[in-house]
């Protein structure tokens, strides 16, 4: 019953907000800023940038709440959102160019142990190129299929697939830093 | 290639981060929300001009074309007048060139009745001097066949002299006609230039309608 009542509650939002309704769009917005922020700061590594994505992003949401039609998550839409966002800005502001090759070679990647902190995870992903970082975000924590992938940022998908391999292999350079540099501290 | 371990723990670690936007955002975001909440009705007036300036100019073009086309008839009317004149220098000055043209062949039917007339009793004469053995009844009543020919030559000249009256009564009765000659004529280009101002109304139409659909790619 509680489930149901919050989610008539978050469609009355939706509906007063997409009216224009400022109350409701600031309610909609400091609800999901915090979270938002932290998916566009994957993309950038600059938090002022990150934080103008997201206003623009979030100016799409409201702009185009009308389409949203309630099939699925509100967050999950709002989500897309911002990393569509993203992906244009890296593409259109720092003209971001995809190698077209298709080599890759599987990396075994799951032996490493994993006790980073999140702030050592965005250093490493911060580390990579704009290119595979797109690839590496949309495929490791957005969970997109490469086909999608591919789509989206207007690639091969055989593009998609080395540009992960290499970030993958460039990750793994970077653990490995990482944890010589905490082994040469201790 | 599918996602692994440590990219499951990046995931599950970056999932939970929260970053708290600088309170200037909200701002920001509301100001802009403002900007295109008010922009909205400015686009509706913008289109509004749009719609009032094509109507401006479609009325201009309108005036443009009916006066030149008014001013096209207007010296069509000066030469035929003119020419007019020229052939026949008895017309009244301000005469429109239908009435003009209808006294001259007025005027020269009677000649040619005239001509006729004197011809026939030429053939008349000289059949009567080819026929001396003819009778003198046959010539009284030539004689008098003669004089009534003679009489109808008069007539002719005196219905000639009515003909010329009544045209000029027909001259004095038409000078009322131009305005109403005006208007039907007038008339006649309304309807020609209707179906052209209709014709054009439905290309600037059309021209509008591709803009409009463009906008909306842009």
């Amino acid at each position: 019953m509680k489930v149901i009542a919050l989610h008539q509650e978050e469609k009355d939002i939706i509906a007063q907000a997409a009216d224009n309704n400022r109350h409701a769009q600031q309610v909609i917005y400091s609800k999901h800023a915090p979270k938002m922020l932290s998916i566009c700061r994957q993309y950038v590594k600059d938090v002022h940038q990150a934080e103008d994505i997201m206003i623009t992003a979030f100016m799409k949401v409201f702009t185009n709440l009308k389409t949203f039609e309630h099939k699925g998550s509100f967050e999950g839409w709002i989500r897309r959102i911002m990393v569509n966002e993203c992906i244009s800005f890296i593409r259109v502001q720092k003209k971001v160019s995809f190698l077209e090759d298709e080599f890759f070679i599987e990396d075994t990647f799951n032996n490493i142990e994993s006790h980073f902190s999140v702030e050592d995870i965005q250093s490493l992903i911060d580390s990579l190129p704009d290119g595979y970082k797109m690839v590496f975000n949309l495929y490791a924590i957005e969970g997109y299929k490469h086909q999608e992938i591919a789509k989206m940022l207007g690639i091969n998908e055989g593009t998609s697939k080395s540009q992960l391999c290499h970030a993958r292999k460039m990750l793994k350079e970077g653990i490995n830093r990482l944890k010589n540099y905490e082994n040469g501290t201790e | 290639m599918e996602p692994n371990k440590l990219e499951n723990d990046f995931r599950d670690k970056l999932e939970q981060r929260r970053i708290q936007p600088s309170e200037m955002a909200w701002d920001r975001l509301d100001a802009m929300l403002s900007v295109t909440e008010n922009k909205k009705p400015k686009k509706n007036r913008a289109w509004l001009y749009m719609a009032a300036a094509l109507l401006i100019f479609l009325l201009a073009g309108i005036l443009f074309l009916n006066q030149e086309k008014q001013n096209g008839d207007v010296e069509n009317i000066n030469n035929s007048v003119v020419t007019t004149e020229k052939k026949n220098s008895e017309t009244v000055p301000n005469v429109i060139a239908p009435v003009t043209t209808e006294e001259i062949v007025v005027q020269s039917t009677p000649h040619k009745i005239k001509k006729s007339v004197t011809a026939e009793i030429q053939q008349y004469n000289s059949k009567i001097s080819n026929k001396p053995s003819a009778n003198v009844e046959s010539i009284a009543t030539n004689d008098k066949k003669e004089a009534q020919t003679t009489i109808q030559v008069t007539n002719d000249q005196e219905l000639l002299a009515s003909l010329n009256n009544e045209t000029t009564k027909k001259r004095s009765s038409i000078k009322v006609d131009p305005n109403s000659l005006l208007s039907s004529v007038e008339g006649e280009l309304n309807e020609s230039y209707r179906s052209k101002a209709f014709q054009g109304v439905v290309k600037s139409f059309n021209t509008v309608k591709v803009a409009v659909a463009n906008r909306n790619y842009e």
